[in-house]
């Protein structure tokens, strides 16, 4: 089966699934990206990584959205390098009705496109029938999430995201239920980044909630069975309209969620992961620090996980210890 | 008055002032000498190589007095509509309403170097987390918290969608702050597919027709917010009028371009003319002011073309530049390295195209808003320089980074490889920092280069 591989969270997997083909939420290996000279330029280390890594799939097409300017400029990097089709969905920033609307007939262009690459144009019972399985999956996960570490549960959510069976926790002896619960907001990872919700663990930590754009916070939201007469595709596209963003504007959403979500876990200790020019996340570092009266951890992820920043993250949970 | 055309220091121009008075200049309200801005912390005047023509002096004294100008505005009980990002389009929906002007608090782009970092808006900026990883618009965000340099508007629309990380996170900051915005969505331009019908726009980019409707239906809103405000409507003959306006201003603009970048010698200093193209947009704070001030230097512009004069030398090299620079001083140093500019793209050519006057006016206005080069591909924004840079025979294309931008990245490799391949022309690539003035003997090194090398017979 020819997999399709995407760029982020409001690309509906479930489309891609119905469409026949295998969706893939590349999270970019860090080496793929080492090129220093284009990070050093302003590119982002993940979208540059990303376009790296796309060089080692095999995939037969590549979905982008507009959620960042510097991914929606990288979609036209790969028309220029790379034979693969590619496909820029437009993810309206804004999201009254009319932004809703546009994000529905992205989606229906999407549907288009992906039945041109090799896929097949599912019907709606199809999608319907997809829809439902990626939602008893995500279900499931979510109910599992106590059971996992971190890092498990960062993982299990890609596996799900991506069609495949949800792994079983495993090695619960390194779980630490009873540390500091912290919440990890901010960039999505890249392949091996999950090294940071190990060190959380590791120094007392316990991660309750990730909310990192590869995260928990961007699963789509479950919607009641479609109404009878609401065409498949509209309500797939009202579960990941409500994902949380950074780049949604306003970007109220988010700090709902996280006021939500934060309580209900009791969060002591936020850890803002984000790359060097990701203006979105990092412009979020201001509020996060006015809005929560909790110790905020800034970590400039661009380069690999080093000593210096396992110093930083072991004092920040000293800290939280000491409160 | 017409003293033979040259570029004087602000030093200079004390003189010339006086002679100028003496001779009988007759000046606006905002009229004045130069030198009283320097008083008012705008210090990177007096390191400028001025145009010492009358027309000149105006278009400086109504770039800097816009602060002064809004404020009378609010006197005269005017609303105050701050209209970020979009480069063009809301403000003519908002002057079109009596008693509504409009102005871009993104101008504040240039404080830190018209004021020589003396005002402390970056740091006002830093101590929000918007460190120097952003664009300098970021100074914004500090004019907005300090509460200087223009009133605080009584109501404020951003663009947003396919526009620049960093102007949206910015804009989100401030948001956060307190200061409601009534954001608007402008989405990435693309082709239409084969299904789709293509509507071809202001200059010369296609759009499916449904982008444009979704546009519309943005304006709309914003159009909505505006009348709520003025409290009254705006009805589509308002709109029509504001267009006529600001088709008005967009015409002499071209002129002046058309003028000054065919003439064979240069007749307006780079400098000049960057100011000028900037009325493209910030004309929306004082429409009729600007309309005058755009029409006395192309009077001028046309005076010395036809008496043979110009600033520069007759050999200067034909530049292309690409991107504002963040320090205006480095278009006096293009000129002393040997080039003159001939062509431009400072990120808003699109606000020189006319406004359809044929069509409904909001339609009209949609189509406008996603012409914007910067919500479409690298490649339609390259194509455009391209076919400028060939139309007014530019000899080089310097594209001009803009620090933290998160569209320079990607896009300025996209820029020059174009202009490599289609026109075989050398481009320079720099970064042009608030203050340039420690990286100057790289930078002269480098224009001086590209300069010599463009020159070059063969
Ligand atoms: S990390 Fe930020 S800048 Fe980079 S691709 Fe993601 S959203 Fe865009
Ligand atoms: S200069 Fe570029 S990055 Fe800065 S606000 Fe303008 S478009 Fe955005």
């Amino acid at each position: 089966m020819n997999s399709v591989v995407y760029s982020d969270a409001f690309v509906p997997a479930e489309l891609i699934a119905a469409c026949g083909l295998r969706p893939l939420r590349l999270l970019p290996a860090r080496a793929a990206g080492a090129d220093s000279s284009a990070v050093s330029q302003g590119v982002c280390p993940y979208a540059h990584a990303f376009m790296a890594s796309l060089a080692q799939s095999d995939a037969a097409a590549v979905i982008f959205t507009t959620a960042c300017d510097q991914m929606r400029r990288s979609c036209e990097l790969l028309a220029a390098r790379d034979h693969r089709p590619g496909f820029l969905l437009n993810v309206p920033h804004t999201q009254g009705d009319g932004a809703f609307g546009l994000y529905l007939s992205e989606l229906e262009r999407l549907r288009r496109f992906l039945c041109e690459v090799g896929g097949r144009c599912p019907t709606d019972a199809e999608l319907i029938e997809t829809m439902a399985r990626y939602a008893t999956a995500r279900r499931s996960l979510l109910a599992a999430r106590s059971r996992f570490t971190g890092r498990q549960f960062h993982e299990a959510i890609l596996a799900v995201s991506n069609g495949l069976p949800m792994p079983a926790p495993k090695a619960l002896a390194g779980r630490a239920s009873d540390g500091i619960p912290i919440a990890v907001v901010g960039s999505p990872l890249m392949a091996g980044d999950a090294e940071l919700f190990d060190a959380l663990e590791r120094f007392g930590g316990h991660v309750v909630l990730d909310a990192t754009d590869s995260g928990e916070m961007a699963l789509p939201t479950p919607q009641p069975d479609p109404q009878p007469g609401t065409p498949a595709l509209e309500s797939l596209a009202r579960s990941y309209w409500h994902i949380p963003a950074a780049f949604r504007r306003p970007n109220d959403g988010l700090y709902e969620y996280l006021d939500r979500e934060m309580a209900a876990r009791a969060v002591r200790g936020i850890v803002l992961r984000r790359y060097v020019w990701c203006d979105t996340w990092h412009a979020e570092l201001g509020r996060l620090r006015q809005r929560y009266p909790l110790s905020v951890l800034d970590l400039d992820v661009s380069e690999p996980f080093s000593p210096h920043t396992l110093t930083r993250v072991e004092a920040f949970l000293e800290v939280l210890r000491a409160r | 008055m017409h003293a033979r055309a040259r570029q004087i220091s602000l030093d200079e121009w004390a003189g010339r002032y006086e002679q100028l008075r003496a001779g009988g200049l007759v000046e606006p309200w905002y009229g004045g000498p130069l030198s009283r801005h320097v008083a008012h912390g705008d210090t990177r005047l007096l390191h400028l190589r001025l145009d010492n023509s009358p027309a000149a002096l105006r278009l400086w004294n109504f770039l800097l007095s816009e602060e002064d100008r809004l404020k009378e505005f609010r006197a005269s009980g005017h609303k105050i509509v701050g209209v970020m990002k979009d480069l063009g389009t809301t403000p003519i929906l908002a002057f079109a309403l009596p008693k509504v002007v409009a102005f871009y608090p993104d101008g504040a782009w240039w404080l830190p170097c018209v004021m020589e970092m003396s005002t402390a808006l970056l740091e006002a900026s830093d101590a929000l987390g918007i460190d120097e990883s952003f664009c300098p618009v970021r100074a914004m965000l500090g004019a907005f918290v300090k509460g200087c340099h223009f009133p605080i508007p009584d109501l404020l629309t951003c663009s947003v969608g396919a526009t620049c990380d960093d102007f949206s996170a910015i804009a989100q900051r401030l948001e956060a702050l307190g200061y409601r915005i009534l954001w608007w969505e402008v989405p990435h331009r693309r082709r239409a597919d084969k299904s789709e019908l293509a509507v071809t726009l202001p200059g010369g980019f296609e759009a499916p027709r449904s982008l444009v409707d979704f546009v519309g239906g943005e304006l709309t809103r914003v159009r909505q917010a505006l009348e709520e405000l003025a409290g009254c409507p705006l009805d589509d003959a308002m709109l029509t009028e504001g267009i006529a306006q600001a088709n008005r201003v967009r015409a002499l603009l071209r002129e002046l371009r058309e003028v000054c970048f065919t003439a064979s010698i240069c007749p307006l200093g780079a400098l000049e003319m960057l100011i000028a193209e900037m009325l493209a947009i910030h004309f929306c704070s004082d429409r009729g002011e600007c309309i005058a001030v755009l029409e006395e230097l192309l009077t001028e512009v046309k005076r010395r073309v036809a008496q043979g004069q110009g600033v520069l030398k007759s050999d200067q090299v034909r530049v292309f530049w690409v991107n504002p620079v963040a320090d205006i001083q480095v278009m006096n140093l293009l000129e002393e390295c040997g080039g003159r500019i001939c062509g431009t793209d400072y990120l808003f050519c699109h606000a020189l195209d006319e406004i359809p006057q044929d069509l409904p006016p909001m339609e009209a206005l949609a189509r406008m808003a996603l012409a914007d080069p910067m919500a479409g591909a690298a490649q339609d924004r390259a194509a455009r320089i391209c076919r400028d840079a060939r139309r007014w025979g530019c000899q080089a294309v310097v594209v001009s980074r803009i620090p933290g931008a998160s569209h320079c990245a990607s896009e300025g490799d996209v820029i020059a490889e174009a202009v490599r391949s289609r026109l075989g022309l050398p481009v320079l690539e720099i970064e042009v920092p608030p203050l340039s003035d420690s990286i100057r003997p790289s930078l002269r090194t480098r224009l001086e280069a590209l300069i010599e090398t463009a020159g070059r017979p063969g």
